[in-house]
């Protein structure tokens, strides 16, 4: 049991992870995550690299990837708006790779030691054209910590980018942790014939240097990797056969926390720093007997649909607080169709919302829809 | 040094072929050039990487049978850094084009020239951005015509042998399409040596540049690219050639050929300080 | 159907042409000593008469599309047990 700092365990976890290759460039909240892969790489043996700007950082950690490394970036919103383009590059050419966005007050410059969580849609959909990507968040220093095993794991499963959203908050905050067992997925290159196709269903991150000489292009491509004639259909039946998968999977891939959630009739969705504040709002409305409940959910994308239905089936209403003007809660609104009222509480201001905060607005929810607690039947 | 009697194909990835680029285009001239010179070197496929960018000269990748990825535009370099950097036993070279590595591109090429990483890169100069239909380049001549120049540039080109050598690349060569012996004796040179090399090869467009700059077809562009350009003796130009003289030649050939501390070799040297053990690769 | 590569030999030299990547540029036409390089009504290259040919190599190092290929091959006199 030991203090550690966000930032910190994010560095102690991606050297837990196997990750041997670190690039980044400097940005406030996630600085210290570079400061720490600079000395610990040298000392296990990996790379680390400060290169020129955020592009040429991720760029360098998906050329690693190809190399053989697992690789890793870190930055905040500035330099993750700068990463988008090669982003979707590591989408189309199916590269492992983890990308850590602490998030801070935006847009542009913004609030540079403020906390945020104004990446929520950027994460999903910032790089253009089609793709998927997962993305994880935490609300506690040893969260943080799981968290960035769990994006290097499923960045190998699937061979795909993993975005681990953070905050300002969450990166500097001192947590006491005793650090969990976390399963780490090694990567296994096969032995691969000449009828290899690099990019087929389910195939294996093979790096260069095994005998395939693999054509990695950011063109549409198909199953073997050339971008031929018909490139377009081969790129939608991939993405649709990752999509599948994604889908397949979802139970595995989604993380979440649950407070009181069986017998809840307003249920607090929220996520990363927000869900802190949430869990003590829910104690505190279920001593006043209000039935609150907390879903906190750590796998923000693919969105998880059937988490949510379920965890809400018996709701009367749903209240999503977020550091920003509702970027999550328009994807609750969508997935729950109607079925229960989502009010979405929202705040760019660079401040936390409070526990109080909070559970005011759930009891305001609550009068609005006559949920018993404050008057019952 | 270039046997005419020597069969390429071993180094080409013939599915690819014939190349997308234009009749005449000097890409594949240069394209030819690097396969002669893994030839001479009698490099293995397997050790080979080709990282380029986007545009004609990005297509480059695909023709040769190795490792290759072809990246996003301008940033080839920092993707060959990580490769280089986690793999120093593959021989990287990275093909660009004016745009990749003058314009969008440049300040990776300064810094990948600053840190000295062991990696080749090649730049095809045709002063135009030819793959998105004939806009001006940086490297574009002063009063040059192109789409987004129809009245005559009024940007001075930039210089990439004077960029490279002032971000402190170590073997920093010119050459151009019509020098067939020298072209892949430097390219050669360039991938053998350890350190950052940039050979920059004149190389014709005469689907845009000479169409509109009225140059003719690809002979008439050859002899153009041969008349323009001045063989260096060694470093500078030769005692009886001076730099008025210069004016509206380029120097060509090799201008820096030296030896500094290598990134890659200077990093393993960090990581055996911090009792790292195990090399990075 | 990819045409197939054409040889034209002459003693121990052979030149090779694959006709499928010419494009018609010109380059080798312009540029052999002998002028035994033209293109046909398809814009691609025909070798008129290797008898003149000399062996130079110009066509192969000027050609963007890697059409020529000079090797060095078994001559038939030789082959046959005769002297070059």
């Amino acid at each position: 049991m030991r203090l550690v700092q966000g930032n910190e365990a994010v560095a102690l976890a991606a050297v837990k992870a196997g990750c041997n290759f670190y690039s980044g460039y400097p940005i406030t909240p996630a600085t210290e995550i570079m400061e720490m892969m600079a000395r610990q790489m040298p000392k296990t043996g990996g790379v680390f690299i400060q290169m020129e700007d955020e592009i040429g950082s991720i760029a360098a950690a998906i050329g690693a990837a190809w190399g053989g490394a697992k690789a890793m970036t870190a930055t905040s919103g500035p330099g993750f708006s700068l990463m988008q383009e090669n982003i979707g590059y590591a989408c189309m050419t199916q590269t492992p790779v983890v990308v850590v966005d602490s998030q801070r007050g935006g847009p542009s410059t913004g609030l540079p030691t403020l906390p945020a969580q104004g990446e929520v849609m950027q994460a999903r959909y910032g790089t253009h054209g089609d793709h998927e990507v997962i993305v994880l968040t935490a609300s506690s220093v040893v969260e943080a910590y799981r968290m960035t095993i769990e994006a290097f794991n499923l960045s190998e499963t699937y061979r795909l980018p993993v975005i681990l959203l953070l905050d300002a908050v969450l990166s500097h905050m001192r947590e006491n942790v005793e650090f969990p067992d976390v399963p780490v997925r090694e990567r296994q290159v096969p032995v691969i014939d000449e009828h290899f196709l690099p990019f087929g269903p389910d195939a294996p991150f093979v790096p260069f240097g095994s005998g395939h000489h693999t054509v990695v292009t950011g063109m549409s491509h198909d199953e073997t990797g050339l971008p031929k004639a018909l490139a377009g259909q081969a790129v939608q039946r991939m993405l649709k056969g990752l999509q599948e998968r994604l889908r397949h999977d979802a139970r595995e891939i989604t993380f979440y926390h649950e407070v009181a959630l069986d017998d809840a009739e307003i249920v607090l969705l929220t996520y990363g720093i927000t869900a802190r504040a949430a869990r003590e709002a829910v104690q505190a409305l279920r001593q006043e007997g209000v039935r609150a409940g907390l879903l906190d959910v750590q796998t923000l994308w693919p969105f998880p649909d059937s988490l949510v239905i379920e965890k809400t089936k018996d709701a009367k209403a749903v209240l999503v607080p977020e550091l920003n003007l509702g970027q999550y809660a328009m994807a609750v609104r969508a997935s729950l169709a109607g079925r229960c009222p989502v009010e979405s509480l929202g705040r760019c201001d660079g401040e936390l919302f409070t526990p109080e905060a909070l559970a005011d607005a759930a009891k305001q929810l609550a009068r609005s829809v006559q949920i018993g607690g404050v008057a019952h039947d | 040094m270039t046997k005419p009697g020597v069969d390429l194909l071993p180094y080409l990835r013939e599915e690819m072929l014939p190349t997308v680029w234009c009749p005449g285009c000097g890409h594949g001239i240069i394209a030819r050039g690097i396969a002669t010179a893994l030839m001479s070197l009698g490099l293995d496929k397997d050790q080979v990487a080709f990282v380029g960018g986007i545009g004609c000269s990005g297509r480059a990748p695909f023709y040769f049978d190795a490792h290759s990825m072809h990246t996003t535009h301008g940033r080839a370099l920092a993707f060959a850094t990580g490769l280089k950097m986690v793999n120093p036993g593959l021989t990287v070279i990275v093909p660009m084009g004016d745009g990749d590595s003058m314009a969008i591109g440049g300040n990776h090429l300064i810094h990948a020239a600053r840190r000295n990483i062991d990696i080749t890169a090649i730049v095809f100069n045709n002063s135009i951005y030819g793959m998105t239909g004939g806009q001006a380049a940086p490297t574009s001549p002063l009063e040059s015509r192109s789409t987004t120049s129809p009245m005559g540039s009024i940007e001075p080109a930039f210089d990439t042998v004077e960029l490279a050598l002032a971000a402190g690349a170590t073997y920093v060569a010119r050459t151009t399409t019509f020098d067939f012996q020298e072209m892949p004796q430097l390219i050669a040179g360039a991938i053998r040596h350890h350190g950052f090399s940039l050979v920059e090869v004149l190389s014709q467009c005469p689907t845009y540049y000479g169409r509109l700059n009225k140059l003719g077809e690809a002979p008439d562009m050859l002899l153009y690219e041969r008349d323009r350009t001045k063989l260096l003796e060694a470093f500078g130009p030769p005692p009886e050639i001076t730099r008025e003289e210069m004016v509206g030649q380029l120097p060509i050939g090799l201008f820096r050929n030296e030896e500094r501390p290598e990134y890659v070799d200077q990093y393993h040297g960090l990581v055996a300080r911090a009792g790292g053990g195990k090399n990075a690769s | 159907m990819k045409e197939p590569t054409l040889h034209f030999q002459q003693g121990n030299r052979q030149l090779s042409v694959q006709r499928d990547w010419c494009k018609g540029c010109n380059l080798c036409v312009e540029n052999c000593p002998s002028h035994i390089l033209s293109l046909d009504d398809g814009e691609r290259i025909v070798v008129e008469d290797i008898s003149r040919c000399i062996f130079c190599g110009i066509c192969a190092v000027r050609c963007p599309d890697f059409v020529f290929t000079l090797e060095r091959v078994a001559s038939p006199a030789l082959a046959m047990g005769g002297t070059a």
